[in-house]
């Protein structure tokens, strides 16, 4: 695209002539990161302070330039090329941490932080920032955010997305906002984490850390078979023990990273896991003979453990070198990002292996047993074009086994452009609808990060809902009546928290526990369900949740309300009817997801205002977690965006903020 | 725009061949290796000073592919193309942090080649040169420059500003990063009593250029270490080609490796280890095959040449004064080095500095800051101190008393730069640490 002069020449002004670049090479040179998409800027901007980039946004949005932040250029999606060329925002210069609090546990930092130097800053003071990308020697905290980034001690700490506090962002139309976990309402702080930058710039954040664990311990097993290897995860956590890491390869894998780094692991068992247990020396000493008789019933060949760092760094020598093992063996290596639920994660890796073996791929498998993400690494050439298209084809089969399992085509790496058509795979029309509502809700002239996520004609694509129950269907034939006859009501449970005399929608009919499901230890359950029903369901097989014991609180109350802004973290999938009668379905069994906005986010704490949440699938434990306490109950003050939402989803205002009374 | 790569290359004013940690490969098919993965931003110096993408080693790579791809053509000329290129420091941390083991100095290099860009001040440049094309004049004129200097002349140059012009430029700190006073390693040598060659020698000491001319007592005292158990034959003013593989003509430098190869193929049944003590020429040595891949015969040779390189970290350790390791403070091993920083040399610098100060030894890390390696202070000076002074600023963090470099140049630098901004700290050569 042309970018007009004067706007060259405001920009110059503004953040300096050095500093706004539209010679070719650097053009080029920006045009990639590590996937596979090239697309050429029309415009690089190296922005050198955070208080200009507010003005420059408005300057872009002044001159209707579609822009893109980048920083690292790391992830493999695609996430900052600019299909529709534009500006380039560099913000790697943002690199200042602002505040290290070590007595309240936080650090704000600018978003060109590289991780792995946060870490180094954190590490004198005992400290430490849990989540950990493969890639945090070199990629920053703006990008971590962009694309809700995670690693290995996801499993036990979460993600990116737990560890967010506040966020300062320019908004497409320059103008600065700031989102934090404090405020009332929808979690806009958790809507824009993994957003990809889509919804606007993250200038400023302010981050959760945490004690560094005093004692580490890592166990290395082997076992003769994948199944047995996940089965232990499973039975780990049966017992209580959430390892703060669960990193697994497969045996091809096992034999190329053993070929390659000599490592030391036993080459011919079928499958590895490295486990790490942290906390005090004591908990870890119990801990440790109760995962040595799980591993040993589940058939553990090979059974080390490591105590010091030099042990611990031998052990994790060969999981650390397995990229390098595959980046020798061509020129280019494509990082699969898939997710299962974990009970699916054995057959699902054998249909990928299969796959795999079927088409002559040489590729190395790796997981995070504990969460159900792997990550399939297949080697080729990019110059061969038929080979990449192969390979390419490849990926896309294995992230659509992934969907058929119950996964998503994405847990850590984003969608960008590179997954944006598997979106249909993953989505109905309907959900995809709402993503680009509220893609239109933050951006209305579509100029940040465009062109990603959405899928182009998803309408024919999609993939279809499964088919209602009778008594689903029932719900949505009442609540769409009501909707139609174009009267303003609330949605209430138990109506503990509104205590409204006004119109109101009832959920206490959804009052169904769908499953317990103790493989993946999560729960499905109906919105009405009350907190002491779930409790007691949840007793007979001996589990829990982070919900009170008691309480006339339905779940769908606990999620809208507001009171339990702690229980989002454990939310992992739901199923909503909107406003305008339409039904969407999020999540599912899932620990990680990366695909797409987090909608969980967005209707936590709504209030009831965005839509009916149906259905709910939340996380479980086999030891008993602290239980929250509710806030008292406070109706929002919507943002910009909301009320632009809102005007879409809903323009006649059915579904109105709680009313004054209740203020 | 004139398109000035022709492809395929086989110019001899270029690599045929690149001798990569995972084998030969001709130059497309080691840039294609770089898989944009991007671990080797964080590891380059002049990406952490810019902040650019262009400025990075993943950036060059991608450049130089375009290039022979023909996706990119850029003229000779061009500014941004001049300051990519120009800014690289050859360093090799790139290289060392990258899965794939990219030479991406190598790279670089090949690019200058190809654009025919001289990097250095022309006056350097053509005095230099001079050493490789007609070494006798060249160490006239350096015995020369350096009486001149003792005469005042580059005070006297500073008077009149006259080193202001971007050409001299050079000569500014010159006096400061010179020591004061300069003997001739003819006479360093015969007043300590040691002579140029030995009968039925069983090593070869190459001395450096610096060594030779600016800091004679590295030549005396890697001699001292060497004669400790080698007869040891000294091969003075004999160029290796180094400069003109980094700053000159690709030609000039194979016929002077062609020459050195030669008369070490020729000395004493071709098989004694020939030592040296700058870092850079050893390592430029040990990749003479690299140089040759397009004539097989000569590359044999250049295999068994680069097979009898030593380095000064070979030669027998002495034991340092009982009270050294209590007293010596901090002590840092600066990696400054052209093309990489890891292996054999810098395991065995860090393993014998290990054994001479135990716990006082400062552990370091790819990604910790080194002066800018051989004569990088010449062609970028700004960007050189920035860099200079990152390495500074790790040795006052770590309040560092002594700081250990593997060439007599990084000594230089480093001397000048910590006697201006940390004067706690000293500078010395490997060869010297114990003393």
């Amino acid at each position: 695209m042309h970018i007009p002069s004067p706007a060259l020449r405001a920009l110059e002004k503004l953040i300096g002539k050095q500093n706004v670049c539209t010679d070719e090479i650097s053009l080029h040179l920006n045009a990639y990161d590590c996937s596979l998409s090239r697309m050429r800027p029309d415009l690089i901007l190296h922005i050198p302070t955070s208080d200009l980039v507010a003005p420059t946004v408005q300057l872009l949005h002044q001159f209707r330039i579609p822009f893109v932040a980048r920083a690292a250029g790391t992830n493999h999606a695609g996430s900052c090329s600019t299909p529709k060329g534009g500006a380039v925002l560099n913000l790697t210069a943002l690199n200042h941490i602002l505040q290290i609090n070590t007595r309240e546990g936080f650090v704000i930092t600018e978003p060109g932080v590289i991780t792995g130097q946060l870490q180094q800053a954190l590490q004198p003071l005992g400290f430490f920032y849990a989540p950990d990308p493969a890639s945090q020697a070199v990629c920053t905290l703006g990008g971590n955010i962009a694309q809700n980034a995670s690693g290995a001690r996801c499993l036990k700490y979460g993600g990116t997305l737990g560890h967010v506090l506040e966020i300062t962002v320019v908004l497409p139309d320059g103008k600065i906002q700031i989102f934090s976990r404090e405020q009332n309402g929808p979690d806009w702080v958790g809507v824009l984490i993994g957003s990809e930058g889509t919804l606007g710039i993250v200038t400023r954040l302010k981050i959760k850390i945490l004690p560094t664990p005093k004692h580490i311990k890592t166990f290395l097993v082997t076992f003769p078979s994948l199944q047995d290897s996940v089965q232990t995860v499973t039975d780990l956590m049966a017992q209580g023990i959430i390892p703060r890491c669960v990193e697994a390869m497969d045996h091809t894998t096992l034999q190329a990273v053993e070929d390659f780094s000599h490592a030391g692991y036993p080459a011919d068992a079928q499958a590895l896991l490295l486990l790490e247990l942290d906390g005090t020396a004591h908990s870890i000493k119990q801990d440790e003979k109760t995962v040595e008789t799980v591993c040993h019933q589940n058939h553990a060949l090979v059974f080390r453990a490591a105590d010091t760092r030099q042990e611990r760094a031998r052990l994790w020598k060969g999981r650390q070198a397995a990229y390098s093992a595959m980046a020798r063996l061509a020129p280019n290596v494509l990082v699969c990002d898939g997710t299962v639920p974990r009970s699916e994660l054995p057959s699902t890796l054998k249909k990928v292996q299969e796959l795999l073996t079927a088409n002559h791929v040489t590729a190395s498998l790796l997981f995070h047993a504990g969460d159900g993400n792997f990550h399939p690494q297949l080697v080729f050439d990019e110059r061969n074009r038929p080979d990449t298209q192969r390979i390419t084809r490849m990926a896309k089969q294995i992230l659509q086994l992934c969907v058929e399992a119950g996964g998503t085509i994405s847990g850590e790496h984003g969608v960008g452009v590179e997954k944006r058509s598997l979106m249909a795979v993953a989505y109905d029309e309907k959900t995809l609808d709402l993503f680009t509502q509220l893609k239109r809700a933050f951006d209305p002239d579509n100029l940040t990060n465009p062109s990603k996520i959405i899928p182009v004609g998803y309408a024919e694509k999609a993939r279809l809902l499964p088919a209602l129950s009778p008594q689903e269907q029932k719900i949505m034939t009442q609540f769409c009546a009501k909707l139609n006859s174009q009267k303003p009501f609330l949605i209430a449970g138990n109506n503990t928290s509104l205590k409204t005399k006004n119109d109101v929608f009832s959920t206490r009919e959804l009052s169904q526990i769908i499953d317990v499901d103790l493989t993946n230890y999560t729960v499905t359950a109906q919105a009405g369900v009350t907190l002491t029903q779930l409790a007691t369901a949840l007793r007979a097989k001996h589990v829990y949740s982070v919900l009170p014991a008691r309480g006339k609180h339905t779940l769908g109350g606990v999620f809208s309300s507001g009171q339990f802004p702690g229980f989002y973290a454990h939310v992992t999938g739901l199923k909503a009817i909107l406003p305008n009668g339409n039904r969407i379905q999020y999540g599912g069994k899932l620990t990680k997801n990366a695909a797409g906005y987090n909608l969980v986010r967005l209707f936590a704490g709504a209030q009831g205002t965005l839509g009916l949440v149906t259905e709910l699938v939340f996380k479980i434990y086999a030891t008993k977690p602290a239980v929250l306490t509710p806030t008292p109950f406070k109706p929002f003050t919507p943002n910009v965006p909301f009320e632009r939402l809102k005007k879409v989803l809903d323009p006649h205002q059915l579904l109105p903020l709680p009313p004054e009374e209740t203020r | 725009m004139t398109p000035v790569w022709r492809w395929p290359l086989y110019s001899f004013k270029q690599l045929h061949a690149l001798e990569t940690p995972l084998g030969s490969r001709d130059l497309y098919n080691s840039v294609s290796y770089c898989n944009r993965c991007g671990s080797c931003m964080q590891a380059c110096p002049i990406y952490q000073l810019t902040h650019q993408e262009a400025f990075s080693p993943r950036g060059r790579n991608q450049l130089l592919r375009l290039i022979l791809e023909q996706k990119l053509k850029p003229a000779p000329t061009d500014p941004v193309l001049l300051d990519v290129i120009t800014s690289c420091t050859l360093c090799g941390r790139c290289t060392q942090a990258c899965a794939g083991q990219i030479p991406t100095a190598e790279h670089v290099l090949e690019m200058r080649r190809a654009f025919s860009l001289r990097v250095l001040p022309g006056f350097l440049q053509s005095f230099l040169q001079l050493r490789t094309t007609h070494s006798r004049i060249f160490a006239l004129c350096a015995r020369s420059a350096l009486l001149l200097r003792r005469m005042g002349f580059v005070s006297c140059l500073r008077t009149l500003r006259v080193t202001r012009l971007s050409a001299l430029r050079g000569l500014i700190h010159i006096n400061e990063i010179l020591p004061a006073r300069i003997t001739s390693l003819k006479k360093t040598l015969s007043r300590a009593g040691q002579p140029l060659t030995q009968d039925n020698p069983e090593l070869i000491y190459l001395p450096s250029l610096e060594a030779e001319f600016i800091l004679p007592d590295i030549a005396l005292r890697t001699l001292q270490r060497a004669r400790q158990k080698y007869r040891t034959v000294v091969w003075k003013n004999m160029p290796t080609g180094l400069f003109d593989y980094v700053y000159g003509d690709l030609r000039l430098s194979r016929r002077t490796l062609r020459r050195l190869i030669t008369k070490h193929a020729h000395y004493a049944n071709g098989n004694l280890p020939l030592v040296t003590d700058s870092i850079d020429v050893y390592l430029f040595l040990k990749r003479a095959p690299q140089l040759f891949a397009a004539y097989d015969n000569w590359q044999t040779k250049a295999r068994r040449f680069a097979a009898c390189v030593r380095f000064v970290t070979d030669l027998p350790n002495t034991t340092p004064p009982v009270n050294k390791k209590e007293n010596a403070g901090p002590v840092l091993l600066d990696k400054s080095a052209l093309f990489e920083r890891q292996g054999g040399p810098f395991e065995q610098a860090q393993k014998n500095l290990y054994t001479f100060f135990g716990k006082n030894l400062v552990e370091c890390f790819y990604t910790d800051a080194d002066v800018p390696a051989f004569g990088y202070v010449f062609v970028d000076p700004k960007k050189a101190t920035q860099i200079g002074l990152k390495a500074v600023e790790k040795v006052a963090r770590t309040q560092t008393r002594l700081v250990v470099v593997l060439s007599g140049l990084a000594a230089l630098e480093l001397t000048y730069l910590l006697k201006k901004f940390y004067p706690a700290a000293k500078a010395t050569h490997f060869v010297h640490v114990d003393r």
